[in-house]
């Protein structure tokens, strides 16, 4: 999927059809990654369009990314889901599960539901660019070259900001090993 | 982490806390199918720029001084770097004033009154400015003032609906402020991360458009002289033609040596006007290489100019981002490693050799 040649273009001059092609390249990875952080399909839908339409809002304007689009578009859905916890979820428990499935899978216990809240909730405690970058380096697996790209930061600096991450979730999740 | 597992392992207990919000539930196809279709609808409607510009030309131009701004890019293209950097900064700063002086008329009419608004308005402004201050970066504080910008707009509204004309000069002043304040901001993050500077652009852009709506609604309220003023700012800010003739109402409302060359550069429309502002904000030695420029590879200059002004400042500011970074990072491994900051010599060095003491103690 890196060596699509769509993401690579250069210089950044779109045709319909490469941004045809970047949205089916794009959407289904945009899409989990948002209903992981976001826990409800249809806001993580939402999220999605939201961050497809405000690309191309940013193309017409002439404001194509002067790099890497992956990066760019995640860096868009990202401060989409941290402006919606911004308002919704102020203060984030780790013990309680207020945020729901909405698409429950019968096979998944409930414990692993409350499971996965823990690790969503201990996400979302996060700083912002903590949670981008183990949402990204973690799940998405992408280098910390791109990861870097994608926080507009030097590669050195997101893997600080890694570590200070997985330090993070270690002490929230409990997870230090003995 | 497949690429770099061998730099920074994540012990197993916590790969298997964290894999448990992998599995993502199969996605409804009619809902991603209509969200597909609404994209192509969207994309259908728009009409794509043919050839990207950079930030400033494209800042420049959305607000309507295509012609000034080409007139001083043309002299800017036998200036060396250090002045262009310099002159693309000062000219900045000129369009911002022309911009937001231009909708003094506002700050004319509610200058008309003197009465204070909620008594807990000061408490909000205080706390807010207690947050900016604790801001680290330029990001942060580019975010929150214009997060502060959006809450003045949404106070402007307040007022407008409740009639209470006499509190919105402050309300309208700091508005202009946050946005000069973030525009600040902003110039020094376009030269570190050119994409975030756009999306901050992108919001500013949106803030403006609200902005012209709000004096939009307040136009019923406005008495004839004022009103055509005012409708002229909005104009300006929407990035619309300006009337050659729309002179008089607008120079009786300025008075400060900012406004006066802001009325001139915005109502002639002309690369005179442009000039003169260049010429009397900047160092002299600008000036001597304005009147050789020609016309000639216009674009093309423009171009490498931004771009490499871009490349230059990366690396500095770089380095200022790391530096906090790391900087906590060795607060971390002090109580571990003793001998971790020995070599230290040069700004970058130094980062990597911290990082790569960190990791070993990982291992």
């Amino acid at each position: 999927m890196r060596t699509d040649t769509v993401l690579q273009k250069f210089p950044r001059q779109f045709s319909k059809q490469d941004l045809v092609e970047i949205y089916e390249l794009l959407n289904p990875s945009l899409y989990r990654y948002a209903v992981r952080l976001l826990g409800d399909p249809d806001l993580a839908e939402d999220c999605v369009a939201e961050t497809f339409s405000r690309f191309l809002k940013m193309i017409q304007r002439g404001f194509a990314p002067k790099d890497n689009v992956r990066a760019y578009l995640y860096r868009i859905a990202h401060n989409w889901i941290t402006d919606f916890y911004r308002h919704r979820v102020p203060e984030v428990d780790l013990e309680a599960g207020e945020l729901k499935e909405s698409s429950e899978n019968p096979a998944m216990t409930a414990s692993h539901n409350m499971d996965r809240e823990r690790v969503r909730k201990a996400l979302l405690n996060l700083p912002k660019e903590q949670r981008q970058v183990i949402m990204l380096r973690f799940y998405e697996e992408w280098p910390h070259e791109e990861t870097a790209a994608a926080l507009g930061k030097t590669v050195e600096a997101t893997r600080a900001l890694q570590y200070r991450a997985l330090n993070g979730l270690r002490s929230m999740l409990n997870a230090v090993e003995k | 982490m497949k690429e770099n597992n061998q730099q920074e392992p994540i012990e197993p207990r916590l790969v298997e806390i964290l894999d448990q919000l992998r599995p993502v539930h199969k996605r409804d196809p009619i809902v991603a199918e209509q969200n597909q279709q609404k994209f192509l609808a969207e994309l259908e409607s728009i009409n794509l720029p043919s050839v990207p510009k950079p930030l400033f030309e494209r800042l420049v131009i959305g607000m309507g001084l295509k012609q000034g701004y080409y007139s001083i890019m043309e002299k800017m293209n036998m200036l060396t770097k250090k002045s262009r950097i310099a002159l693309t900064i000062a000219t900045a700063f000129i369009v911002v004033f022309t911009v937001l002086f231009g909708g003094s008329a506002m700050t004319v009419l509610a200058a008309q009154s003197a009465i204070p608004g909620d008594a807990l308005y000061p408490v909000k402004t205080t706390l807010e400015q207690t947050r900016f201050s604790l801001a680290r970066n330029a990001a942060l504080r580019a975010e929150l003032q214009l997060e502060f910008a959006d809450l003045r707009l949404d106070e402007i509204e307040l007022l407008i609906a409740q009639g209470r004309t006499q509190n919105l000069q402050a309300a309208t002043q700091a508005f202009e402020a946050h946005i000069q304040n973030a525009l600040a901001e902003i110039e020094v993050i376009s030269g570190v991360n050119p994409a975030l500077a756009a999306d901050l652009m992108e919001e500013i852009t949106g803030l403006f458009s609200d902005f012209s709506d709000t004096l939009g609604l307040l136009l019923n309220d406005i008495p004839e002289p004022l009103r055509s003023e005012v409708e002229r700012n909005i104009r300006i800010i929407r990035g619309e033609s300006e009337d050659d003739n729309g002179n008089e109402g607008a120079v009786d409302n300025q008075n400060g040596n900012l406004n006066d060359n802001t009325n001139d550069d915005l109502d002639d429309n002309t690369n005179d006007d442009l000039d003169d502002n260049t010429n009397a904000d900047l160092d002299d030695n600008t000036n001597d290489d304005l009147d050789d420029n020609t016309n000639d590879d216009l674009d093309d200059n423009t171009n490498d100019d931004l771009d490499d002004n871009t490349n230059d400042d990366l690396d500095d500011n770089t380095n200022d981002d790391l530096d906090e970074v790391n900087d906590n990072t060795n607060d971390d491994m002090d109580d571990v490693n003793d001998n971790t900051n020995t070599n230290q010599n040069a700004n970058t060095n130094d980062n990597s050799n911290e990082n790569d003491n960190r990791n070993d103690n990982d291992d």
